[in-house]
This record gives C-alpha cells, structure tokens and sequence, in this order.
C-alpha cells in the first residue's frame, strides 16, 4: 500500500486534441485524443487506461511533441504555459516519455549501457561540448546502483541486456534527466516478474520524491494497485474518472469499452 | 553403468534456469571467434592479409621500399579525405553520393580563382571550402527538412554539381594554358601554393596532401569522440526515433553531418586541382564509390550508429595498399579492377563473421 504525500498540481492539460499527422489538408480532420482534460499532481501516480487504439498512447506522445506542435488545447507544468513544440524543448521543461517500445523507439541497442543512460541529459556529462567520460562513468554507476541494474559492465551494448535491465536503463535515462513529470507508457511490458515488483517500487519511492507519473497499463492488476486516480479513454475520449477507493476492475472496463449510449 | 546423457542435463537445465541476464556463453567459442569479434581486429584483418600479400609478391623487393609506402599514402590521400565526411554521413545513419562531384566543382573553382584570376591562397581557399560546405548543406538540408532519402538527395546534387563544374569551367580543363580571346594560348605561371601543397616534406619522407587526409581524421575523431556532437550522431544512426525522442537535434545532426562532408569534399578537391596542376571538370567521378569502399572496408557498417574514424583510416590503407600491390605487380587495368572488386566483397564478407 502506498502513501505519499499529494502536493501541487504538476501537469495541467485543458481540452487537449491531438490530430492524425498528414490528413489535415483534404477535407474535415480527424483526430487520435480530443479535448481531454487532465491534471497530476507532485506525489500522485494517474492511469490512463483504455484499449488499444483508444488515444491514451497517442496523448502521452502527443504532450511530449512527438507529434510537433498542437493548435488546441493549453498544457501547463508547474503552474506554468508550455507550448508543445518538440521532444527536445519538452526534454528542457522537465518532461520524461518512456515509450512503450523499448527495442524500437526507446534505447539505442547498439551503444553502451552508461551511453543510453546519460542520452537524454548529455550536457551535464560534457560542459563545453567536450565529454568527459568519468563524469559518465560516475552518472551510469550511480543508476546502476540505485535502479539494481545487472549488467557485466557499464559499456556493454544494451542489446545484450534483458528484458528488465533494459527496461530499467531507459527509466534510468529519464530519471537522470531530473524531470518534474513522468510519462510512463507501459513502464513493465516484456519485463520479468522480479525487475516489475523492483520497478513498483521505483515508481513507488519516485514519487516520494515529488514526481508526478502519469501512466498507461494494459495491466488490470497494475493499474488498480498503483494508480492513485484512474482516468479512462475510449476513442480518444475521457469516458470515466475514478478515485482509487472506487475504482473497479467492472467499471473500468466498461468505461474502455464505453457500450456507448451516445 | 551410469548413462546419464549428461548434454541432455544440461538443455533441461538451461530451460528450467531463468535466462540469464547477459550472454555468458564464450566458453563455447573458439579464440578466434571472439577475437573477431573485437571491431578492431576485423578492421585490421584485411589490412594485415594485404600486407603479407604484399610481402609475398614483393616486385623484387620494392615492396619493402619506404617510397612505396609514402607514395601508396599519397595516392590514398584524396580518397581518404573523402571518406572522412563519408564515415560522418554514413554513422548517421545516410549515404552521400555526391562528394564525388562536389570534389569537381571544387578543383575546377580552385584552379580558376588561383591560376586565372591570380588570387592567393588566402582568399582562394576559404571561398571554395565555403562552396563545398554549400553543396553538403544542400544535400543536408533536403534530407534533415524534407526528409527525402539520403540516396536520392545526394544523387541529384552529385548530378546537379557536375553539371556545375562544366558550366563554370566552359567544359574545358582549367590549367597553366589560358585560351586567348584570338584561339592561341598563352602560358601562365602555377601559383606557389600547388607546389607547396603538391610536395613532399621530412626529408621528402611524406606528401602534405597526406599530412592534410591525417589532419582530417583527426579533427574527425575528436568530434566523433570527443565532443557532444558525435555522441548525437551515433545516437541518431543507432536509433532515429529513439534518439529524436531522446531529445536529441537529429535535424542538425545531418545538417553538420553532410556540410562537414561538403567541406572535407571542397580540401580534397583543393588537393586533386594541386595533383593534377590543373581543375578538371570530370575530376571525382566515381571517387564516391571509392569513399564508400574505404569506410565499408574499415568496418563501419551502412545500418548506421557504428563505426569509426581509425576504422577508416585502416581502411583507406588497406585499399591504398591494395591498389598498390596490384600496380607494382604491373597486374593490368582490367584485372586490377576485377580483383578489387573481389576483394572488397571477400573483406566485407569476412567481417560479417560475428555470433
């Protein structure tokens, strides 16, 4: 059982739509999210659950300007306007996105464990643009330590890893970047039994530490044991909201499935 | 009697036993499998085969001659300039085609500047590797903005280059002989600057174009590894979506990638234009083909995200050694073609021997 203590509102997003890339020059557009409103506050783990092709992949990319710039729809972090612009400028403001592919769009298989780890925050490993390689060494060590990564040495090529320790260096990668908000899609896919209760618990003591996580789960289990609100999407819309007391295995699948009365 | 079938233990075993989490299996390889394993060791291979090639057939001994070898080097030069910026492009992940032609524009606007319109060097220099560099920002930014494949990109500015090189050069080589108005000749002195860049330093010992394709690696290597920049350009030829996710400038890292593959384009063809002592339009053609052989021999792989600059400087060699051994052999132009060409696909293939 968790408890933490809730603070501020970390991530604030009002009436967000995310459009499908490409189809806005013939005719009416069509849209992957639409209008969805959500906040997470500094301590608290939100779910976003839905089925596949229900949006909430596509709203975790969508705010981290994977998809460029958004016309509709305001995004605040830390009390703050942010202007969705790019992975880069979203990276500077302190968001985090672990995609939920980890082998495809996640590590760099063929670079070394230390290199993936310090990919998303390379300056501070290279003041002056010159790397320093024990400064990276002593950033990928700590990681290794604190996340239980096992691994025969810290320039190995992460394709060599497993399914977990992967999994864990690029949490690794994004923890490092010091983020006030983490976008976590499918934070235990493909990962064993042992490193998912060790990544719980990560996420757990994260958030003691003043994240804000908000987090996509095919996982039932999951998502019922970790999430302090639960917010559900049917074809990119929010169709329920629960606190954790309420929330149910029934309702939230009914809301995914929103037999709709509409 | 105990007839255990021990191996088949062990297969239980292994499935029982969680995976483990790294590869612990080079027990069950020989030593030459894991040393090759190594990348450097497949680059050095080829290279070392070569070698003992040239030792056996030695040309009465003229193998073992170090104006061989210094003259192999400054044969090598030009390419291996090329396939500094080629190694650049190819890390990130793209392929550029046009270095070839770009080297012409380059030798034919070196030699009209310095040779006909008498400018110095000091002028004449900066201005074609700002041309160059032009050319590979043209490549670069079709491929970073607009995203078209870098084959095709690249093709049409290597096409798009030559056609340049004849327009400036009228179709004609630029040389010592300026054509008069009236259809005569008149002969005009080389600037210094050919001879002091086509000449042989140390005791005549080593070539400055070769001193220059050293430089070149080096200031390479410093930015492959040295500096930020070059984790960027692994990181987007390893994983594109990954790296630009990661919040890294994969846009500006092909702009730099193809514009300091311009500029390494525009110094070799300041150094053909002073080999040749002329600037010829048709200079280049086909000196891609040449690059891209020298990175690919060297190990560094097209897939991108490998790879390295010693790799191509050991690759530049091998093919510079390669070329010639054949010539001091006296094996002729149809042959020698034929066996590069085999060789390279036997040495490509011979790397390939990993897991």
């Amino acid at each position: 059982m968790r408890r933490t203590k809730i603070g501020a509102v970390r991530l604030e997003i009002d009436g967000l739509s995310v459009p499908k890339p490409g189809g806005t020059s013939t005719g009416r557009r069509s849209w992957l999210v639409r209008e969805v409103s959500l906040s997470v506050r500094a301590g608290e783990i939100v779910g976003l659950a839905g089925l596949e092709g229900s949006g909430n992949s596509e709203l975790l990319r969508g705010i981290f300007g994977a998809y460029g710039k958004l016309q509709e729809g305001k995004v605040a972090i830390d009390g703050e306007r942010f202007d969705i612009h790019s992975p880069r400028r979203s990276v500077q403001q302190g968001l985090a996105y672990l995609t939920s592919d980890r082998k495809g769009t996640g590590l760099i298989l063929g670079l070394g464990l230390a290199e993936n780890i310090t990919l998303a925050s390379l300056k501070a490993v290279s003041p002056a643009l010159w790397m320093i390689r024990s400064m990276e060494w002593k950033v990928a060590n700590r990681h290794v330590r604190a996340l239980g990564i096992r691994a025969a040495d810290l320039w190995q090529e992460v394709a060599t890893l497993s399914g977990g320790n992967q999994q864990k260096v690029a949490l690794a990668k994004w923890i490092e970047t010091r983020p006030g908000v983490l976008l976590l899609d499918e934070p235990t896919r493909g990962v064993d039994v042992g490193s998912k209760h060790e990544i719980y618990e990560l996420m757990t003591q994260w958030t003691k530490d003043g994240f804000a996580i908000l987090m996509i789960t095919s996982e039932m289990p999951e998502l019922l044991g970790l999430a302090d609100r639960i917010v559900v999407m049917h074809r990119g819309r929010v169709t329920a909201r629960f606190g954790r007391a309420e929330a149910t295995q029934e309702k939230v699948l009914k809301a995914a499935m929103a037999d709709e009365a509409v | 009697m105990n007839e255990t079938p021990t191996a088949d233990r062990e297969i239980l075993l292994n499935v029982r036993e969680p995976r483990p989490d790294t590869e612990a299996v080079s027990g069950q390889k020989s030593v030459l499998r894991i040393a090759f394993e190594r990348p450097w060791v497949r680059a050095l291979a080829p290279l070392c085969f070569v070698l003992i090639i040239g030792a056996v057939f030695n040309a009465q001994g003229s193998f073992f001659k170090w104006g061989t070898h210094r003259d192999m080097l400054r044969q090598v030069s030009v390419y291996g300039i090329l396939a500094c910026g080629m190694t650049l492009v190819i890390i990130t992940g793209g392929i550029d085609l046009a270095v070839g032609s770009i080297l012409g524009v380059c030798a034919v606007i070196f030699s009209i500047l310095s040779i006909h319109l008498g400018w110095s060097a000091w002028a004449a220099i900066p201005l074609v590797v700002l041309a160059g560099t032009t050319c590979g920002l043209l490549s670069g930014g079709m491929v970073a903005r607009f995203r078209m494949q870098p084959f095709i990109a690249t093709l049409a500015v290597m096409v798009f280059a030559r056609g340049l090189a004849k327009w400036v050069s009228g179709g004609q080589k630029i040389s010592s002989a300026v054509l008069n108005p009236d259809g005569s000749y008149k002969y005009v002195d080389l600037p210094r600057i050919f001879s002091a860049l086509d000449h042989k330093i140390l005791g005549e010992n080593i070539a400055v174009v070769t001193l220059i394709f050293l430089a070149c690696i080096g200031l390479c290597r410093v930015l492959l590894a040295k500096l930020r920049w070059g984790r960027y350009f692994y990181a987007t030829g390893g994983n594109e979506e990954a790296a630009r996710l990661s919040g890294i400038p994969i846009q500006g890292v092909k702009l730099l990638a193809y514009g300091m593959s311009g500029l390494l384009s525009a110094v070799a063809g300041i150094c053909q234009a002073v080999q040749e002592q002329q600037g010829d339009p048709e200079a280049g053609s086909t000196y891609e083909l040449s690059a891209i052989a020298i990175v690919v021999m060297g190990g560094t792989s097209l897939n991108g995200g490998r790879g390295g600059m010693l790799f191509t400087l050991v690759g530049a060699m091998t093919i510079g050694y390669l070329e010639k051994i054949l010539s001091i052999n006296a094996v002729g132009e149809a042959s020698r073609l034929m066996l590069t060409g085999s060789i390279i696909v036997a040495a490509v293939l011979f790397q390939r021997v990993r897991k």
